[in-house]
């Protein structure tokens, strides 16, 4: 399966920048997943399989989306991964996550067993859910807790996504989060779903700290792309909609009708992702020497 | 971007039912005044809010009612307002409310229980209020989320006083969908606005599936949170394009008297 973009590239149909506006331009969602969900109430409840993952996209005029598995956020991060491999149809579109734990407890490999066997299957970004809330992975993200881990993913070159799963009014542990992106200044890290009422602490965060990149849709405040791109540029947003449980058409109006650019909307719209993520050759070549 | 989507609604007019205005000690809100409120309603095309201030809900109501009137003067072509009333002073509800519609433009009332100190709705102070309400034929729009009153209370309220008409705020999202739906047919004058639901997908397919579009509003709750992330959950939703009219408009000019001229 060939996940990258690379010659033929399914999210730069134009090469290079690509067009700024018109038909042309490309939409890659950072964080979308599949599978049949606990659920509840106030939600769509159904099983989403790839293909109607793509179904969606198709509907909304998405080009290509990151993929992990409901069943490693919602039971065990090693079956999902393993389940995502069977599951996803060798699609350029749908680019695998894989959920990923520390080591400590023997659910998970070592830390440089992990991002070989990420590289080995093409997947392009880790996610962590380390909040106490009991829809997260509960640990810590501390040092001591997930820094080899960490250390590992910043030399290979791989994404972290973090989401804290955060309920409304909540925010992030900044200070470990702090702590983290001090301590590894090559690893990208993609901060999910920060909501609406963060800006105090996170801009002061995204000030200091080059390697912090916020997800479009999670970012909900008032004429906050507006605000994020004058103080940040663009190149600190990624596109993402957390779907199923959130709306891709929602995140897609997001930022379509923010008064930004046409070059700054295609920047967040899958420019910078899509610099983010690893090369299919550097996967390639790095699975051939594992 | 793509300007024409074939799976995205294009309704012929957005009525925004639930709008805020000003600063919020909470959190920081970027161009949270008029004009930055106008200007993502141009961005994303809702023609008319109707708008209460944070000042009145959360610290002093008549400042708050009072940059709804500035703010009513300033674009009297988009906005329109609701009056808040704090219970905590219940002398100067009727005074209050009477002040406010000296104004045409004011033409709802929002009540926040929660903000003013978990005042219950049904309490004394607030009785004056749905009085006025109800000889005026006005809407109520109560904040309902985070617990708060019951749904029994709100049905209550809608029996004790059939001429008011009964908004839930955020569509009572933190209650079973099924028991909110079982309100809203039980009681003609009780309307759910949709901001807060919105944020998921799919719920806005749910509740119209369960309860027809005839008596759900838009709302976006902007400048509280990204007002796009709210209507662009609506306009890709698969519902039909005559129940996105309703909820997008059609419901709330009716209740608001807000139609085009």
């Amino acid at each position: 399966m060939n996940v990258m973009p690379s010659e033929a590239d399914p999210l730069d149909p134009a090469g290079g920048e690509g067009p700024v506006a018109g038909p042309g331009v490309s939409f890659l969602d950072c964080g979308v997943h599949i599978g049949r969900r606990s659920g509840a109430q106030w939600t769509a409840n159904r099983l989403l399989t790839a293909a109607g993952l793509l179904a969606e996209l198709d509907r909304v005029g998405i080009d290509a989306a990151v993929v992990h598995h409901t069943l490693a956020r919602e039971y065990s991060p090693r079956i999902g991964n393993e389940l995502l491999a069977d599951e996803l149809p060798g699609d350029d579109r749908l680019l695998p996550a894989w959920l990923l734990l520390p080591h400590h407890t023997g659910e998970f490999p070592r830390p440089e067993e992990v991002v070989a066997r990420m590289r080995e299957a093409g997947v392009v970004m880790g996610r962590l859910h380390p909040s106490t809330d009991a829809a997260a992975h509960r640990f810590l993200l501390a040092e001591w807790v997930v820094g080899p881990l960490l250390d590992e993913l910043e030399r290979s070159g791989i994404p972290v996504a973090l989401d804290f799963h955060l309920f409304r009014r909540a925010e992030p542990p900044w200070a470990v989060l702090h702590e983290v992106l001090r301590h590894h200044p090559g690893l990208k890290v993609i901060l999910m779903e920060v909501q609406g009422r963060n800006n105090r602490t996170l801009y002061p965060l995204l000030e200091r700290h080059d390697n912090l990149y916020v997800q479009s849709a999670g970012f909900n405040v008032h004429r906050g792309i507006e605000d994020f791109v004058a103080r940040f540029g663009a190149e600190r947003m990624v596109f993402g909609s957390g779907y199923p449980e959130r709306s891709m058409g929602a995140a897609r109006f997001h930022l379509e009708t923010a008064d930004i650019s046409a070059a700054d909307k295609q920047r967040i719209a899958a420019g910078n992702l899509r610099a983010l993520l690893p090369r299919a050759n550097d996967v390639a070549e790095v699975a051939h020497h594992a | 971007m793509h300007d024409a989507h074939p799976a995205r609604h294009r309704p012929a007019r957005i009525v925004d039912a639930h709008v805020h205005l000003g600063h919020f000690r909470n959190f920081h809100i970027p161009q949270n005044d008029v004009d930055g409120v106008v200007a993502a309603m141009d961005a994303m095309g809702i023609d008319v809010a109707v708008v209460s201030a944070h000042a009145a809900i959360s610290s002093d109501v008549v400042y708050g009612n009072d940059l709804v009137l500035e703010a009513m003067a300033r674009r009297p072509d988009r906005i329109v307002g609701y009056c808040v009333v704090n219970p905590n002073y219940p002398d100067s509800v009727t005074g209050e409310l009477e002040r406010c519609f000296e104004h045409p433009g004011f033409r709802g009332v929002k009540v926040h229980p929660e903000l003013h100190g978990d005042h219950p709705l049904d309490s004394r102070a607030y009785r004056p209020m749905w009085e006025f309400a109800a000889e005026r034929g006005l809407p109520v729009l109560s904040h309902s989320y985070f617990g708060g009153d019951s749904l029994d209370v709100f049905g209550q309220l809608a029996e004790r006083y059939p001429t008011a008409q009964v908004i839930l705020g955020h569509a009572g999202q933190d209650f079973p969908m099924d028991d909110v739906v079982a309100l809203v047919e039980n009681h003609d004058n009780v309307w759910l606005d949709l901001c807060g639901a919105l944020s998921n997908d799919g719920a806005v397919d749910a509740l119209t599936g369960a309860l027809g579009s005839t008596r759900i509003l838009f709302g976006s709750d902007l400048p509280f949170v990204n007002g796009a992330l709210q209507l662009g959950t609506l306009l890709y939703s698969r519902l039909t394009a005559e129940q996105v009219a309703d909820i997008a408009y059609r419901n709330a000019e009716r209740l608001f008297r807000v139609a085009r001229r």
